[in-house]
Order: structure tokens, then sequence, then C-alpha cells
């Protein structure tokens, strides 16, 4: 008994000893009154006030914390809201102590919440124009430039991720098609709200789930002041040229636009000759992939070759652009849409160019031209779309017709021989696109496509021995295919069966000859192709087989091919995201080029087909790799892509009885091109700065027959650019952008034709911008690498006042009064020098009310 | 005297309305929440909380999905339709998968925790507060200009990381975290499917610390977390356990058809775990 005393007694202080090493401290905290506190944090601190551990005070006040054995604590906190904090420091500390809390107010420091600048919503992206929009910013455009993650380009066209938008909304209505930059370059940033990016857009709702799409839409989110009123601008300026023999300037416009919900519209006119490009802005950007392409003349258009500046810089311009837009809502899903645009421009063109064509003999032939040419241009389309979107019912129907006009009238320097130029281009184009699909039972969907195309095209060239060429082309083309569409093992298998027929006719009057061609060709296609869709996986792939029949003059050829796709796209995590698409096609040669007669293309060049009916085949194989973080407001894309394409005709050039002549020899070449682009925008937080970076690398393999032997060549081109906005006060601003482009040829056993042209391109602008004032210092640097060629440096100035419902502008373009600029640059069959003559200093004053 | 019963009842009401107007005395805690929606699908939304702290009592909940609430009761007692609601919201950029969650904390009673989800009605579960057993790391970060501490925790299958400022002697935080010895700015679970990130404070709540309907349908925890699993993944089975009716779809042919959408819901608490 007295054993098993003992041995608990050992238990015990064992126990005990144990115990001890973990130090527990306990005590009452009270307020000044001597009322006990409840609630009140106590913790454990280090030296360096880290917490250690930590517990609240009881009911009665009482606490009881335990100091971890692992940490060394210095001192005891005491904290509640409404008292000020107490430190005790553990060596002053008696177990059970009484801590007595003053009162103190508690406020917190205040902290407001930043608007967001950029937000997700499943695959929606809402950017806030608030964020963003910088002082100086005009038009939506303006603002859109400085989201990270989009880009716009000089001619207003938009890319997000570096791949071109497929729509624009406005208020979610579909307004303006593909000529979306007379909206983007319009619309005021102040009277947007949010720039909604649509990720991976379809815009059939009836093909969600079984076509996918790699591109965004983008949708404009107006403020509530925007929407349901009438909208007018009136903007007229005046002003005049500063050196050499004045010229009067204009600069006007007139701007109509409404948004409602049953009815949207935007209507323009605009006039200018101060060089500034108004007919991008009735540019159809989307229109390439749905209808069928009109050709277009084969008698070059008489420009010369431009710079890589800003056409404002060196366009004589006299140019008038209307366009009037509307779009009724006839129903939820239902659309009507018309548009109209005319462009009448007449461009005076000057300048001395050089062109080497490196193909025409074993040293190549130079050619110099020095031109002044009048080219007079009017073109006017309409189009006409009925739309019913739904999810089981699409109906689609784009009516289209275009009419264009072009003279060019001018006289020229050929190798220093006076000569006269007049060319004749005009075109015709009547089209309508038409697409019908439900969805039937048990979600199987039937569909019925069509499209159609005319086209017109008579043009004459006067040549440089005197004579008249004239042709006249047409074309009708016609497109039709059924599909069905079921579901199997969780996909949607797609079949899709159509026939197409295309002919082409051709009367050519020169002094070589006079000929008509007909070029007949008949297609028929069965498709089947499978679409699965998973939250990570999207994936496209089918197999086209078709049969071709072909006949020109007494030729004719069936040929039957394959032509398979593969589209995935994979989302690795909620920032990763990668696409991948393989495509094989084979094209039947353009009918040109089986016309063996000799055709001028241009007053002194003609080309001579071979009445073979060859095909060329690409493979086309292209990786692309998507990162965006929104709330750092990071973006970032790397595309790779390969192509190749066989079966090209190779052309023998020669110079002879002052033409440039090619003909089409036996020999067929293969084009290479390999290709890597990546970019990176990043908004960062402080005076809305954003930057962005680009590259492009590409590597071209291609081939020329030069004195009849064919020679491999080697093109690599690189461009990098750097653009950053950054508004650090309210009173100035600063938006710098710099690019590098090279380019070199390399041609295998012909070094004689390698060269390498760089250049590098600045343009740093400054903002003051002081209550209702606006001066803009603009200054641009063009820097070519060629040590011959000098650089040239430009500075604009303009100051605005500018009031709610008005605005007055002063601008002075070229203060140094630079008036040419010269550039050399590589093309794959010439080396090309020029020099541009340019706009003088100009003054120019503008008035614009809003109404 | 019924002119002055009439005066005196418009300035009671007038008074009413303005003490229902002002402000609250406490603070207000922003914090930027991204989630998950789905374990299927990677992408992820955000959305901006509001954590109001008066007295004892605190409301959590999300500033969205109130706004989205208030824009369809305004615009129905305008008469608008279904359509021209959502097109409204949307133009706000509201239409994302809602993320509803509301923790009233230290209510009704101390010592409680009042979660409430609107998934068609509003479901509530009251529970006692969880003691949540908080292990402080040697990590610090300063977020909005406070010193902050980290400290983890395990609680109904999420692990989470917090970030706490003792600056702040409030021993709140977001959804139902709480019990640091500070105020939480900053908190993420182990899966990253769900993070709150402190984005702004002010010394005013701007609505009391109340329920915001009198109509719901309590249910426990688990039950919650069960219908919204249900709600992602069996659409039909949801509203049949809800409303008794299983809702019937058709083609576009008229016949029946089954919705073929199935997800696996990312929940913040997990029973099954």
């Amino acid at each position: 008994m007295m054993h098993l005393r003992k041995i608990f007694a050992l238990i015990f202080l064992t126990v005990f000893c144990l115990n001890a090493t973990a130090q527990t401290i306990g005590g009452r905290v009270v307020n000044n009154k001597g009322i006990t506190l409840e609630g009140v944090s106590v913790t454990l601190r280090t030296s360096d006030d880290r917490p250690v551990a930590f517990c609240n005070t009881n009911e009665d006040g009482t606490f009881s914390i335990e100091l971890p054995q692992s940490e060394t604590a210095e001192h005891l906190v005491f904290s509640m809201i409404g008292y000020a904090k107490r430190c005790i420091a553990l060596n002053n500390f008696k177990p059970g102590q009484d801590v007595v809390l003053e009162n103190d107010a508690f406020m917190l420091k205040e902290v407001k919440v930043k608007a967001e600048k950029i937000r997700r919503s499943g695959d929606t992206l809402t950017y806030s124009v608030a964020a963003f929009m910088q002082k100086q910013d005009r038009s939506i455009a303006d603002v859109i430039a400085k989201m990270p993650g989009l880009s716009v380009s000089p001619s207003g066209q938009i890319k997000y991720q570096g791949k071109v938008i497929n729509k624009f909304y406005i208020e979610g209505a579909d307004l303006l098609g593909g000529k979306y930059a007379l909206a983007s370059e319009n619309i005021k940033a102040n009277q947007v709200k949010n720039v909604q990016v649509l990720e991976d857009h379809q815009p059939v709702k009836a093909l969600k789930k079984v076509k996918f799409s790699d591109q965004a839409a983008l949708n404009i989110v107006l403020k509530d002041d925007a929407k349901n009123v009438w909208q007018s601008v009136v903007e007229a300026g005046l002003g005049a040229s500063l050196q050499g023999k004045a010229q009067l300037l204009r600069d006007a416009q007139l701007l109509e636009m409404l948004f409602s919900k049953s009815k949207q519209s935007i209507s323009m006119y605009k006039t200018n000759n101060t060089g500034k490009d108004i007919g991008h802005e009735t540019i159809d950007y989307t229109a390439a992939k749905a209808s069928l392409k009109a050709d277009n003349p084969l008698i070059e258009s008489v420009t010369i070759s431009t710079p890589s500046i800003s056409d404002q810089r060196y366009n004589f311009n006299d140019t008038h652009v209307f366009a009037t837009n509307w779009l009724f809502k006839t129903a939820k899903d239902n659309d009507l849409r018309l548009q109209v645009n005319g462009l009448i421009d007449k461009t005076n063109v000057t300048g001395h160019t050089r062109k080497t064509y490196l193909d025409a003999g074993t040293t190549g032939v130079s050619v110099t031209e020095d031109e002044a040419l009048n080219d007079k241009t009017n073109e006017w389309s309409a189009e006409l779309t009925y739309k019913v979107n739904k999810d089981n019912h699409y109906f689609a129907n784009f009516a289209k017709g275009y009419i264009g006009f072009n003279r060019s009238r001018g006289e020229a320097m050929l190798n220093h021989a006076p000569i006269l130029q007049r060319a004749n281009r005009d075109k015709k184009v009547l089209s309508d696109n038409f697409e019908w699909i439900k969805t039937l039972s048990n979600n199987n969907t039937l569909s019925i496509k069509s499209r159609f195309l005319y086209n017109e095209l008579p043009s004459s060239l006067l040549l440089v021995n005197g004579s008249t060429e004239r042709i006249s082309q047409q074309k009708i083309e016609w497109d039709a295919s059924t599909g069905f569409r079921h579901k199997l093992l969780g996909m949607y298998i797609t079949y899709n069966i159509g026939a197409a027929y295309k002919r082409q006719k051709m009367r050519l009057d020169n002094f070589y000859t006079s000929l008509n061609a007909t070029y007949t060709q008949a297609q028929v296609y069965v498709m089947p192709s499978l679409s699965y869709i998973s939250p990570s996986l999207r994936l496209n792939a089918g197999l086209s087989g078709e049969l071709l029949y072909r006949k020109y003059g007494d030729e004719s050829k069936p040929t039957f091919h394959l032509e398979p796709f593969v589209f995935a796209n994979y989302r690795l995590t909620s920032r990763w995201s990668a696409d991948m698409l393989f495509s094989h096609a084979l094209s039947p040669n353009a009918f040109s080029s089986y016309i063996e007669a000799p055709v001028f293309t241009n007053y002194y060049s003609l080309i001579q087909g071979k009445a073979q009916l060859n095909t060329t085949t690409t493979n086309m194989l292209s990786n692309t790799w998507k990162y965006n973080d929104v709330i750092r407001g990071l973006f970032g894309n790397l595309g790779l892509s390969y192509s190749r394409t066989s079966n090209l005709p190779l052309y023998e050039s020669v110079f002879e009885d002052g033409f440039y002549k090619s003909r089409a020899s036996q020999h067929t070449s293969h084009n290479t091109s390999t290709s890597i682009s990546g970019g990176i925008g990043k908004s960062i937080g402080w005076g809305k700065a954003s930057i962005e970076l680009n590259a492009s690398a590409s590597n071209t393999k291609y081939q020329l027959l030069i004195a009849k032997e064919v020679v491999d060549f080697t093109r690599r081109d690189l461009s990098t650019g750097i653009a950053i906005a950054y508004h650090p006060w309210e009173v100035f601003s600063i938006e710098h952008k710099s690019s590098y482009n090279t380019s070199a040829r390399k041609g295998n056993n012909h070094t004689l034709f390698n060269n390498r042209q760089s250049f590098l391109h600045h343009w740093l602008r400054l903002y003051f911008l002081p209550g209702k004032w606006q001066m803009e210092l603009s200054n641009e640097l063009f820097q070519s690498q060629d040590k011959s060629i000098s650089n040239s440096f430009f500075t604009d100035l303009s100051v605005s006042y500018r009031q709610k419902r008005w605005e007055a502008t002063l601008i002075y373009n070229n203060v140094w009064g630079t008036t040419s600029l010269e550039q050399t640059y590589n093309a794959n069959a010439q080396q090309i020098y020029l020099q541009t003559r340019l706009r003088p200093s100009e003054l120019l004053f503008k008035l614009s009310f809003s109404l | 005297m019924k002119t002055k019963v009439f005066i005196m009842a418009l300035t009671s009401i007038v008074c009413a309305t303005t003490a229902c107007a002002q402000t609250e005395k406490g603070v207000s805690i922003t914090y930027r929440l991204s989630y998950q929606h789905y374990q299927e699908i990677k992408d992820k939304s955000q959305t901006l909380c509001i954590l109001d702290i008066a007295g004892q009592s605190s409301r959590f909940y999300n500033r969205d999905f109130e706004r989205a609430q208030e824009i369809t009761d305004s615009m129905q007692r305008r008469g608008c339709n279904a359509y021209e609601i959502r097109a409204e919201k949307k133009k706000e950029g509201l239409t994302g998968l809602g993320e509803s969650t509301s923790v009233l904390k230290n209510f009704p009673d101390k010592g409680k925790v009042t979660v409430t989800e609107q998934v068609v009605e509003t479901l509530l579960y009251e529970e006692n507060m969880p003691k949540f057993s908080w292990k402080l790391t040697n990590k610090d970060t300063t977020i909005l200009g406070y010193k902050c501490f980290e400290a983890t925790t395990t609680y109904r299958g999420r692990t989470w990381r917090a970030f706490y400022t003792p600056d702040i002697p409030i021993s709140e935080g977001p959804w139902k975290l709480c019990g640091l010895p500070g105020l939480i700015l900053f908190a993420a679970d182990s899966l990253n499917q769900f993070c709150y990130e402190g984005v702004g404070m002010t010394n005013e709540v701007k609505y009391p610390i109340a329920l915001k309907t009198k109509k719901y349908r309590r249910c426990s925890a688990k039950e919650m977390a069960n219908m919204l699993s249900l709600l992602s993944k069996d659409l039909d089975e949801f509203f049949y356990r809800l409303t008794g009716a299983k809702p019937q779809h058709f083609d576009a042919s008229g016949k029946p058809t089954k919705l073929d959408t199935s997800f696996t819901a990312c929940l913040k608490e997990e029973f099954d775990k």
C-alpha cells in the first residue's frame, strides 16, 4: 500500500512538472470604473510584436492564456474596440492581476473601394471605362486602346489577346456588323460605362455548344444619359497650309446617334482635305469569313508605295464619307438592319520610287518612277440584314450591293522618260447570304445555307507605249449546303452536304491580243464533323470530301480530295487556356493564272499564265496560349504557327521592250512560313498607367525563278513594340509608343540580293490638362537603320478648350516643316526605295458642338 | 384635431423613414471575393462582399447580389418583365452565377450564427457560432495599410488561411470566419476556390444588422449544402425537393426532353469530407 502511494505521488509530481513547463498566464480585465470587460482580445507577443497566442476575456473579465513552449513571448497586449490598447511586459505582469483599460474612441483608417478595373463573370470580362479613361481621351477607341488585353490598330481594328474580334455590340445589339470603327471612333468615352469582352464568342445562339470560336466579341455598355436620346455632333474646321502654295484646309462632320431598346442608329457625313483617314470608318473588318469573296480588277490601282508612318503625313486627299446605319429590333431576338455607305475621294499621289525586280535577270533590274497622279474613287454600298437569333432557331439573310468607280490620271517619269498614266477600275458586286438553323425533336438540328455572288469588273489601262488595254471581268458564284446534326456518345455529329458553282468570264483587248475566256468550276462536297464540349475542353473536328470539276477552254479536270481540320481549346486553369488548330486545304489556282495571253496589270508590267488546271495545297498548324489575371490586370498571349503552301506557280520574269514580263514556267514552288508572336498587357494601379509589349517574328522560305534557275530565298521579319500610357496628375498625361521592325532577305547562291532593312519608330505625346484646357505636344521620330537615309522628326501641337456642349481646337501640324521621307524595304521579289512628299506645315481651327 | 393627428402621423412617418435611411455606427469592410462555381469549370468569378459590424453582431453579404435583388424588386414593381430585368442586370454585370450567401453572426442571439442562401427561395439555418481552432504562424503581410499576421484553421472540409490585423481588435472576418485577435482582411481556402481580399473599409454601416427577408425556409447546414449541391447536379430534383413539382422540359418540337447539365458545386461547407 505504501508502495502504491509512493508511485501515485511520483506520477503526480511528474505530471505537475510537465504541466509547469507550459506556462499559463491569467488575470482579469476591467475598465476605469472597475467594471469587468468581456471579449477583450488578449495576445501574447514576441519582441517583434508578432502574436504567438491569444484568447478573449470571459463574461467575468477573466482570461487564461497559455504560452507555447516553442515561442518566446515578451509582452501581453490587451485590446478592444472603444478602449485604448494596453501593452504589459511579461516580466511586469503579476499572475491574477487586474488590467485596467481606458476609454478611447476607435476610428478605422478609412479606405475607399476603388472601382474594380476589370471583373470576370463566367466568360465575360467587364472593363470599367472610368478606371482606364484619361482626361485627354475623346472616343471610346482611345480608352479601349489602354485596356490590357485589348488593342486598336491605327485603322480602327480591335483585337483581344492578339486575335481580331468577331462582333462589336452596342447595348447587346449588332448595329454595325464589321464596320464598327464608325462607333468606336465616334461614341464619346464619357458616354460609356463599361466595355465587356465576351470570350470565345459564338454569335449564333443555336451553335453555341456545337461550333466553337476562338475570337472574342465586344459589347459597349452605355451610361443611362446616352440612351434613348438623339445625340448630334456638328464640327467644322478651317485652316491653311503654311508652306509652299497656300491651300485652304477643311475638316467637318455631322453625326447623329440613337441607342434605344427598339432602335439604334448612327448616321454621319464627314469631309476633310487634311490627310486624316476617315474612309476606314466604313471598312468591314469581319466580312471576309461570312461571304463569298468578290474579285478585284486585274489592273492594279495606280498608287505608289507608301511609307511606314501615319498616312495623315503624306495623304493629299479630298474626302467625303457618308454612312447611315439603322437597326430595328422587331422582336426580342429579331433584328432588321440597313446600312448604306458612300465614299467620294480625290487623292493626289506624288513620289519617287525605285524598284529592283530580283527575278528579272541575274543582277535584277531597277525601275525608277516619279509620279504625280490624281486618283478618284467613288464607291457606294448598301446592306440589308434580317436576323432571328434564338436558342433553337436561327434565320439570317444578308443582301448586299456595291458599286465603285476608280479613275486615275497623271504623269510619270519612268526611267526618266515622260509618260502619261490613265487607269479606270470599276467594280459592281451583288451578294446574298442566307442561313437557317432549326432545332428539331431530341435536339437534332437541321440547317440550310446559301451564298450567292455576282461580280462585274470593267477596267482599262493606258500602257507605256500609248496603247490602251481593256478588260471586262465577270463572275457568278453560288454555294448551297444543308446539314443535319444529332447527338451521339456525348458528342454532336454534323453531316453537311453541299454543292458550289462558279463561272468566270473575261474579255481582254490589248495590243498583243484580243480574247474571250471562260472558266467554270463545279463542286460537290460532304463534310461530317464532330463537336465535343466539356467544362475544360472544346473540340471541333471534321473531314470534307470534295469532288471538284474545272473547265477552261478545251481543258477540263475532275479531282477528288479530302480536307481535314481539327480545332481544340483547353482551359488549363482559371487563368490559362490554349488553342490548337490544324487544317489541310486544296485551292484551285486563280482564273487569271490560266490565261496564256499577256495581261497588263500596270502600265509597264504584264503577266502570262499557263492553261493548266492546277491546284495549290496548304497545311496549317497553329497553337495559341492565353493568360489573364483580371485582378492584377495582367494579360498575355503567345502564338506559334506553321504553314506550308505547295504547288505554287513559278513565274519567269524578264524586262523586254520596255515591259516587265512574267510568264508562268513549268516549275512550281512551295512557301513555308513559321512564326511566333506574343503580347503582354498590364494595368498598373498608379496614375491609370498601362503598359503593353508585343513582338512577332517570322521565317519564310520561298523560291524565285532567276535566269531559269530556281533559287531558294529566306526572309526573316521581326517586329517589337512597347506602348505606355500614364496619367500621374490631373493636369498632366503622357503616352509613349516605340516600335522596331527589321526584315532580312537571304538568297541561296545569290548574295547580291541579300539585304537587311530596319527602322525604329517612336511617338511621344505630352498632354497638359489644366481645367477645361488641353494642350497636346505630339512628337514622332522615324529612324531608318540605313545610314544613307536621314531620320525624320515631326512635331504637332494642339490647344483645345472644352465646355460641356462645345469644344474649340487650334491645331498646328508638322511644326518643323519636314517635306519628304525616305524609306527602303524588302518585298519577296522586289527591293523598294521610296521618297514620299509629305504634307507641309498646316494650321487648322475647329469648332465642335454636341447637341 | 384631425389635422393635428394627421401632422403627427406624417411627422412620425418622416422620422421613421429618415431613421431607416440613416447610416448606423459601426465599421463596414469590403472584400473582393473570387470564387469557383463548379469543380469541373476552372473559370472564376469576382464579386464584392460587405461585412457590416455594429455592436456584437455582424452581417456579411454579397453587395452585387443584393444590388441585383434591388433591381429585380424595383423593376417588378414597375411592371417590367423578366427579360427586361435580366437585360438591365446584364448591363451592370450582375448576371453571373450568383453567390448569395449571407452570414449574420451573434444573430438572432449572442453565440448564434444565421446563414441564408437565395436559391429560388431563401434557405436559412441557424446554429452555434463555430469555434475555430486557429493556428498562428510566423508569416506576416500588409493589407490596406494594416500589418497582418497569418493563421490557419480547418472547418467543415476546407483548410483556410487567413491574415488578420491585431490593430483592428475586432474578432471578425468574411463569411463565418472569426475568432482571431483582430479583423481578418484576407482569407482563402487551400484549393483557392474561395478567396476573400479586403479592399475597403469605412466607419459607417449602411443597413441594420437584420435579415433582408422574412420569408425563408429553415433547414440545417447540411441540408443547405445538399440543396446547393443538388442545384448544380440535378436541377429537376432540386426543384422537386423545393416545390414538390417536377419541371418538365420540351424540345423545339414539343417533345419532353431532359436537361443535360450536371456539375459538382464548389461548396464552402463540405460535410462529406
